[in-house]
């Protein structure tokens, strides 16, 4: 469920290494302070499997999904924040 | 100064005042540079200099040493002699037989410790051993355990966020199927997180379900009280700041080992034939012998010091993880992962400024993986910085560490744009 407002924010960090992907979140949540956020994040550094949920516990996020993409190219994240 | 280098240089006489004909002459070991005395070196787990008491074993044994101690001529016996003298040194410090005790170079010496457990399975007539493992194993113990072609399942036990074994899971997973051979793998602590395992409750399961317990020390002996209660158990002398690539293996349950079949020699009988020389053994038990005597007085000193690290590097620097029990751990180890930093340059740039820490993250490891312990606790597996402090470690080191590191995340930081 999006709320109607949210921004819905599409990072494809397939090919960059971690802590980027991490990094990219960070920034999209710098851009927007007040949340509202609906963000998916693809990548497939195998260390974002752990940052990612990390980071959502660290930030206070919700990690909504986590799936990996049907041709094993990485994970999808659904994050709210 | 000869030589180009970033190091500063501590001892400025091994270079200076020479002719260049000695110069010419000097082998390139005489060319290393010295390692500078403004330094803090926090990274105990992968090496730290060697005990004055193993180092005066060393000089004072040097000469009588060397010969085999398996011959039967004066020279081979006065080495078997000091062999005998290091093993008694060893079980009197760990409380245990001078017969349970060998020596060993590091390498291979958790596969040593682990495939004789399963060896000594087999001979009790179980074909394919399983072995119930924590998830949070040194990548040598894991590899030691996944490795033998003839052992059976392999279970990993998972761990708290805190890194402690999940104790209901390993009784569950050593009590099921009751009958087939197993084998338990458990550290006293994790030398990554700093967490002691719980190695009391995990030895009675093991006693209750006459399952053999095989236990890494690496991390633990000699610093911290290790329970007893173990069939076998192994650690590096590293940990105790004795000489460098040996460790010690004690049998303390004969019925639990047999050579595996790589090890087995010509005449050898069911107990492990030491593999490290002579000289490095009684280093290794004379460093030992100290720790084990000296560790009351400075290890609440390193508990404080890694208290006051827990406790400042949180206040110091935004979005920073303090990992592992903050009780219930080695008095010397702390870890740490900073949101948004790459490992390898925060390792660097606090190299840079002098200070020498360890990390785990995936870009800063030799394989480009994360740590398998991070992971295992859900922790950050980016930014990590592994502090492990030598027992040498005084408040200007820590204090060194503290002053340059906001400075240093910083820096990575803004080098990431964040």
């Amino acid at each position: 469920m999006v709320p109607p407002d949210a921004a819905l924010i599409e990072l494809d960090e397939r090919g960059s290494l971690c802590p980027a992907p991490v990094i990219a979140l960070g920034r999209a949540m710098a851009a927007r302070p007040d949340g509202g956020l609906h963000i998916e994040l693809l990548a497939d550094d195998p260390a974002a499997q752990y940052d990612v949920p990390a980071w959502c516990r660290m930030k206070s996020a919700t990690l909504v999904s986590q799936t990996e993409l049907p041709d094993g190219s990485g994970f999808r994240f659904e994050i709210r924040v | 100064m000869a030589h180009d280098t970033a190091l500063p240089v501590g001892s400025p006489a091994l270079l200076d005042g020479e002719t260049s004909a000695a110069k010419a002459r000097k082998s390139a070991l005489g060319r290393v540079v010295s390692i500078g005395m403004s330094r803090s070196y926090l990274d105990a787990v992968s090496g730290q200099p060697m005990h004055p008491a193993a180092r005066a074993v060393l000089d004072g044994f040097a000469d009588r040493a060397w010969a085999d101690p398996e011959l039967l001529h004066h020279e081979g016996r006065v080495a078997a002699q000091i062999r005998q003298a290091a093993r008694e040194t060893v079980a009197i410090a760990l409380n245990v037989s001078p017969q349970s005790v060998s020596f060993h170079a590091r390498n291979g010496l958790a596969g040593l410790a682990i495939c004789g457990a399963i060896h000594a399975a087999q001979s009790r007539g179980c074909r394919h051993p399983r072995v119930v493992m924590s998830a949070v194993e040194r990548a040598t113990v894991r590899h030691a355990a996944e490795s033998p072609a003839d052992v059976g399942e392999v279970t990993q036990i998972s761990v708290t966020p805190t890194g402690a074994l999940r104790v209901d899971e390993f009784r569950h997973a050593v009590t099921q199927r009751e009958g087939e051979g197993v084998i338990a793998v458990v550290q006293a602590a994790n030398s990554e997180l700093g967490t002691r395992q719980p190695l009391s409750e995990v030895i009675d399961i093991c006693h209750a379900a006459n399952v053999p317990m095989v236990t890494d020390a690496t991390g633990a002996l000699g610093l911290t009280n290790v329970p007893a209660g173990w069939s076998i158990m192994f650690a590096d002398a590293l940990t105790w700041a004795g000489p460098v690539g040996v460790g010690i293996l004690v049998v303390a349950d004969p019925s639990a080992w047999r050579p595996p079949v790589a090890h087995i020699r010509a005449g050898q009988g069911t107990a492990p034939v030491d593999t490290a020389d002579v000289l490095n053994a009684a280093g290794a038990a004379a460093a030992l012998d100290a720790v084990v005597r000296e560790s009351p007085a400075f290890a609440p000193l390193l508990d404080d010091l890694v208290a006051r690290i827990r406790r400042e590097v949180p206040l110091a620097i935004a979005d920073v993880e303090v990992l592992g029990d903050p009780m219930n751990r080695l008095p010397h180890v702390v870890t740490f992962s900073c949101l948004y930093a790459d490992g390898e340059r925060l390792a660097s740039e606090l190299d840079r400024r002098g200070v020498a820490i360890g990390s785990g993250s995936a870009c800063a490891s030799n394989v480009g993986l994360p740590s398998h312990v991070l992971a295992a606790v859900g922790a950050l597996t980016h930014g990590n910085v592994r502090i492990s402090l030598p027992i040498t470690a005084t408040d200007a080191h820590v204090e060194h560490l503290l002053t340059e590191l906001p400075a240093a995340v910083a820096a990575v930081r803004s080098d990431a744009g964040i």
